[in-house]
Formats: structure tokens, C-alpha cells, sequence
């Protein structure tokens, strides 16, 4: 009797360690912004410390709860998928895309209360200001708002496997895009980890 | 390609095996989110009570480190997988250490 069963071939490892490196380099350029802000807080200590307290702290730390939260949401989807529960797996995507969603509605509030004080770079107020400032709030609109495109490009690539998931494209033996997504979610997660400190609560 | 039933069906076992074998478990991301939420409530609180600056700015970022350890020790698997992956973090962590205590000594003594 002759079988016909074709195998694709598939290299789980190889996907994980590509992931690793994409992550490596994304590191390399937070650390990078890290670095700068971290000359410039030198330089301009005064201005940065005062600049910092109009930062809401309260904000900052919802926001980092949230975001904690959703990496557990994701991390235990990851667990779903691996026993087979492609339910669950659906439900905490979903939760997962939500959470991300809160973050950046609550980022939304905080920059246009910014713009309202005319605090945004290149805006009328701000340039009246000293160069501590204008640094301050350059970097923070930068660097949370960088932070921010990465959450978004997340939020999709959540959608993207949300969707494999429904198709069964990542079940429970082939479930390295979610394990990928995971990690990438976490990556967002380990930036705000020292955004929100660095920002909102050394002054 | 044309490959015999059994060898598919080992294929499956061994991606199975290897599943299970890295498998944590629904506990281990909830104890991770409540020490990470626990640690963000802690560094809140240092900001809120009168100690000196330096200390509280030290704590703070040491607080930060211990929290990323636990994202890319559990979150992210390091613990649970080769240690190639984490021989790599280790040397990238190293050298983004080099690059800003370098460029801080630098720009203070230049």
C-alpha cells in the first residue's frame, strides 16, 4: 500500500532564535534612547526633575499594571494552545488585544492633556521654555511614542494569530507564531518596565 | 515529498514531547504578574516617602533590572529553554552595561 502523506518541513528552533534576534536589535535601540536620556537628565538634572513632576504618576502606574496584566493574558494563552484549548486561547488573545487597547487609550489621555499645556514639541509654549524642558518632553514624546508604535504593530500581530488560531493554522502542536507573538508582547512589556520609572518616577 | 505514515505520527509525538517538555503552567504567569505588579507598587511608594535621592533613584532602577529579570527569565522562557538564549541576553545586557557606564564617564570627565 502506498502512502501519499506529504510532510512540510518546519524548524521551530530556527523561528524562536530569529525572533531572538529581532529582539536583540530592538533592545540595542531602546537602550540606545535609554543612554540619551540618561546624558541629557545629567546635563539638565534641574530642568528634568522639574519637568518630570507633570507627569502623572497615578497614570503611569495603571498603565503598567495593565500591561503586566496583558502579558500574563498572553503568556497563558501560550499554555492554552500547548494543551489544546483553543477556546481559552481565543479568549485570552482577545483579552490580550483589549488590554493593549486601555494602555493606549489611557496614553491618549496623558498626551492630549500635554498638548492642551501647549507641552509638545515645537509648539509655542514649550520653545518659551529652557532646553531641559524642551529635551524632556522631546524624549518623552519619542520615546513613548515609539513605544506606543510597537504596542500597535503587537495589537496586529495578536490579530494575525487570533486569526491562525481560528483557521487551526497554530494548534496544539504547531504553535511557534503564538510563542513568537508572546515574546514580542513581552518585549513592549520590558521596555515600559524602565519608561515608566525613568520618566514619571525618578525626580 | 512521500513519507511513510509512521514517521509522520513520531514527527507528531516528538513535537508533542518537545511541547510538553517546555510547557509552564498557568500558575507560574500569575505569580510573575503579581511580583511584577507588586515590584511597580513598591517603586511607587519609594517616589511617595522621604528618603534621599540617590537611594530612592538606586532602588528604583534596581528594582527596574529585577522586574526585566523576571520578564526574560519567565515571561519570555529563558529559564525553560537552551541556555544559548540566555548566554546571549547575558552578553547583551554586558555590553549595553559597557556602552552607558563608558559613555557616562566620558561626558562626566571629559
Amino acid at each position: 500500500m502506498e502512502h501519499n502523506h506529504a510532510i512540510v518541513h518546519r524548524d521551530d528552533e530556527a523561528s524562536r532564535i530569529g525572533m531572538w534576534l529581532f529582539i536583540f536589535t530592538e533592545l540595542f535601540l531602546f537602550a540606545g534612547l535609554f543612554l540619551v536620556f540618561i546624558v541629557y537628565r545629567y546635563k539638565y538634572s534641574e530642568s528634568f526633575h522639574l519637568a518630570s513632576k507633570e507627569l502623572n504618576i497615578t497614570i503611569g502606574a495603571i498603565n503598567s499594571i495593565v500591561l503586566l496584566l496583558s502579558g500574563m493574558t498572553i503568556g497563558i494563552s501560550h499554555v492554552a494552545i500547548q494543551k489544546g484549548n483553543k477556546k481559552l486561547t481565543l479568549y485570552l488573545l482577545a483579552i490580550t488585544i483589549i488590554l493593549g487597547i486601555v494602555f493606549l487609550v489611557n496614553k491618549y489621555f496623558e498626551w492630549r492633556i500635554k498638548f492642551e499645556h501647549g507641552l509638545y514639541p515645537g509648539s509655542v509654549d514649550l520653545l518659551a521654555l529652557s532646553k531641559g524642558d524642551i529635551m524632556f518632553f522631546g524624549l518623552y514624546f519619542f520615546m513613548t511614542g515609539l513605544h506606543a508604535l510597537h504596542l500597535i504593530a503587537g495589537l496586529a500581530f495578536i490579530s494575525v494569530v487570533f486569526g491562525a488560531v481560528v483557521r487551526e493554522k497554530v494548534h496544539a502542536t504547531k504553535f511557534a507564531l503564538l510563542e513568537n507573538c508572546g515574546l514580542y508582547w513581552h518585549l513592549v512589556d520590558l521596555v515600559w518596565l524602565f519608561l515608566f520609572p525613568l520618566f514619571y518616577l525618578i525626580n | 515529498m512521500v513519507v511513510p505514515v509512521p514517521v509522520i505520527l513520531s514527527y507528531k509525538l516528538m513535537m508533542m514531547e518537545s511541547a510538553k517538555k517546555n510547557l509552564p503552567g498557568f500558575r507560574m504567569y500569575f505569580y510573575t504578574f503579581t511580583s511584577l505588579a507588586l515590584l511597580t507598587l513598591l517603586e511607587v511608594w519609594l517616589t511617595q516617602i522621604k528618603i534621599e535621592t540617590a537611594l530612592m533613584v538606586g532602588l528604583i532602577l534596581t528594582i527596574a533590572v529585577l522586574q526585566a529579570a523576571i520578564v526574560l527569565l519567565y515571561n519570555m522562557h529563558l529559564k525553560f529553554q537552551e541556555k544559548i538564549f540566555a548566554v546571549f541576553i547575558s552578553i547583551l545586557s554586558f555590553l549595553i552595561l559597557v556602552l552607558i557606564v563608558f559613555t557616562m564617564l566620558d561626558y562626566i570627565y571629559r
